[in-house]
């Protein structure tokens, strides 16, 4: 097998590895990732912008909703449920913990700790991007090098 | 993650309906599920990726699905007459919520499985819903083994 497309599925693997390991994401991700197959070849890559490209919009609307003179805890809510349900189905643990937090304060009408969970929401989102992004380009190469994507280990 | 967390036990029987043919996607993946017993699922939930996977991992277990976006397409898809061996309704969803939507298909009388998801840990909420006519409660994200466990529902 070509040399440079093991590196990179060695590389692709270890990095996978790496987000569950440093907390990032956890054991729901290796379900996520190992979903993909021969009649889904791009599950993974579509679950993944769909999830990236969904959560600014709702990470936005809480700002939105956050500033209003009366602040709708209800509405609040609904949109935190919808973060953690979607971070919860590719697993990412990272932003659950932090919209659980962020329940707490929203239960207790707390607009100052709303704020605070807001941000490490948001944080926490940003470095799943950056994260999921940076495994999305490696999944490209590999493909790009007519390689097949590694699926997690024990799965 | 939980697994199913307040299974209430089936009263009356758990019979498959003979109802109507139903609006099914078509199924993708492997089946672990003999040719003969495809049972179908309707997944009630308004989040793209929430859809997505649910769908995926039913699919790979050998269900048909469906998919609609809040309680009242729920309601609605059933008063057109469709039937399904099993839901998987969101508590948390916009125009009807789950709650709403699993008491008013109870009361349409609906006898087929329904399981509630959500990512809620309040008892006072997992209680609610149970009350509405849940057959279950579910802790997201849905997985393979939480499957295995309505399966055996459905096979009794």
């Amino acid at each position: 097998m070509n040399s440079r497309v093991v590196e990179m599925q060695n590389k692709y693997a270890e990095y996978a590895i790496s987000l569950i390991a440093q907390g990032i994401m956890d054991d729901q991700f290796n379900r996520v990732q190992n979903m993909q197959d021969n009649s889904n070849p791009n599950f993974l890559s579509e679950i993944l912008s769909s999830y990236l490209g969904d959560m600014p919009k709702l990470i936005h609307s809480l700002a939105l909703d956050l500033q209003q003179q009366y602040v709708d805890f209800v509405k609040l809510d609904k949109t935190i449920h919808n973060i953690k349900g979607s971070s919860s189905s590719i697993g990412a643990i990272c932003v659950l913990n932090a919209c659980n937090a962020f329940v707490a304060c929203c239960k207790e009408q707390d607009i100052e700790g709303c704020f605070k969970c807001w941000e490490q929401t948001s944080n926490a989102f940003a470095l799943v991007k950056l994260k999921l992004e940076a495994l999305l380009i490696l999944e490209q190469q590999i493909r790009a090098a007519g390689g097949i994507v590694p699926k997690p280990v024990g799965y | 993650m939980a697994a199913a967390v307040g299974v209430k036990g089936l009263s009356g029987g758990n019979k498959r309906e003979e109802e109507k043919e139903s609006d099914m996607s078509n199924m993708v993946g492997d089946s672990s599920m003999s040719d003969a017993k495809k049972f179908t699922a309707l997944v009630v939930d308004n989040n793209i990726v929430v859809q997505n996977v649910e769908q995926m991992l039913l699919h790979k277990k050998g269900f048909e699905t469906k998919v609609v976006e809040n309680g009242q397409e729920a309601v609605n898809i059933f008063s057109e007459g469709n039937s399904f061996d099993v839901v998987f309704m969101e508590m948390k969803l916009p125009i009807m919520d789950g709650i709403q939507a699993t008491k008013e298909l109870r009361a349409m009388g609906v006898k087929c499985l329904i399981f509630g998801m959500t990512t809620s840990e309040s008892k006072f909420d997992i209680q609610a819903f149970l009350e509405a006519g849940l057959d279950g409660c579910i802790l997201k994200p849905l997985d393979f083994v939480k499957i295995d466990s309505a399966l055996k529902c459905l096979e009794k």
